[in-house]
């Protein structure tokens, strides 16, 4: 059998840069917390989206529109000073609201003039369409593959794939613009986000290490994790949602940030899925440890492998990796 | 590789050299005439010179290194 180190360094080559995200996304906008500044000098107050768009000017005369509003979300929602609050309210020029979304366009149009702006919002959108251009096709692949295909449909031709595939991209892309204005009900779009790993990334990890390092695993108990640990994980979100007093009960207290919220509630639902998963496979058939071969670690025959200079060897780049996550998680604890 | 097709990194070169061209200049007639956008700061730092001129330079390198060639074949 060959062998292929590269298959096993492309995830520690991406693991890099997935450790570089918190610099791109984060560092911005804390620059942008102590730099940037209203048009009098004084600095500027970034809040939630859920507060800007309380605060939206009425068109006919540059006032808020929903005085009472706006007054109610900025103060339980930001941490704006109240004389910065009143001016807020009375249309002062340069006081209009701006949230944490923009803190990096608003950092380009502080140190990017002509020309170099426009660069600047170019590669900020060419990152956005080629991060939705691959998760359209990751989509329409495993819909029309690993769904479709098995599930719906299994006699069809090469051209009634590509077709299936095709709309399902035209109709991924519209509800993708739907949840687009989910976003603007929510405080940014790093919570949103966040909030949307916590529902499905953490049980999907449960699945995917259970799966990987257990032969003992089963398919139905696999389904019954995930399933049940994005139900615990959304049923969290809403209870808390609804009765804010139970954030002490899922994040262990009642000051914790959304934030922290969401790293608990990903906990949550990851144990969830995991625990169901062990559970269920002791009471569900197992598969032949044959049949695992190339799925489950330990079962799977292991190439033998030639020796490589050290700078190729993966060990080495993922101890690398491990060493300066670590060392990251205690600088910025 | 493909006889006369033409390189996609050649059009890359292109478009780098078409920004750096235009951003480069732009900076250097911003220096020239004293002429800044009212509310960037660090314009003394001629930001436009350098980054457009460091797009220049690869789309010069780009350009150059891919210019598309007849075949010999």
């Amino acid at each position: 059998m060959t062998v292929y180190p590269g298959r096993r360094m492309a995830p520690i080559i991406g693991s890099f840069f997935k450790m570089a995200v918190p610099f791109i996304v984060i560092l911005p906008g804390l620059l942008g917390l102590v730099l940037l500044q209203n048009p009098d000098g004084s600095r500027r107050q970034l809040v939630g989206e859920d507060v800007v768009k309380s605060c939206a000017l009425s068109p006919s005369d540059d006032k808020v529109a929903n005085p009472e509003g706006c007054a109610a979300a900025m103060s339980t929602n930001s941490t704006l000073p109240a004389a910065y609050q009143q001016s807020v309210l009375s249309g002062a020029p340069g006081t209009e609201l701006h949230s944490y979304n923009e803190a990096l366009p608003l950092m380009l149009v502080r140190y990017c003039g002509p020309g170099l702006l426009g660069l600047g919002i170019t590669a900020l959108i060419a990152g956005f369409m080629s991060g939705m251009a691959g998760n359209v096709s990751a989509f329409s692949t495993v819909w029309t593959y690993d769904i479709y295909k098995p599930l719906i449909n299994k006699k069809g031709t090469d051209s009634h794939y590509v077709l299936v595939g095709r709309l399902s991209i035209l109709i991924g892309v519209a509800v993708s613009i739907g949840a687009a204005y989910l976003v603007m009900h929510a405080h940014g779009i790093m919570d949103y986000v966040q909030a949307l790993f916590s529902f499905f990334i953490a049980p999907l990890l449960g699945a995917i290490l259970m799966g990987m390092f257990w032969k003992r695993a089963t398919a139905p108990a696999g389904f019954l994790g995930l399933l049940l640990g994005i139900v615990t994980s959304v049923s969290l979100f809403v209870w808390v949602k609804f009765n804010p007093s139970e954030l002490a009960s899922v994040a262990l207290s009642a000051d914790a940030k959304p934030m922290a919220e969401n790293l608990y509630r990903a906990l949550w639902a990851f144990i969830t899925t995991v625990v169901i998963i062990f559970v269920v496979s002791l009471f569900t058939k197992p598969k032949p440890v044959a049949e695992l071969d190339g799925l489950v670690y330990g079962v799977t025959k292991l190439p033998k492998e030639d020796p490589v200079p050290i700078y190729k060897n993966e060990y080495l780049w993922a101890v690398l990796v491990v060493v300066i996550f670590a060392g990251l998680n205690i600088l910025f604890w | 590789m493909h006889g006369s097709k033409i390189p996609i990194w050649f059009f890359i070169g292109v478009l780098l050299l078409i920004y750096g061209g235009m951003i480069c200049t732009y900076g250097v007639f911003e220096a020239i005439t004293g002429n800044y956008p009212p509310l960037v700061q660090l314009t003394d730092l001629h930001t436009p010179i350098w980054w457009g001129g460091f797009l220049l330079i690869c789309g010069v390198f780009y350009v150059v290194k891919f210019y598309p060639r007849r075949s010999s074949k």
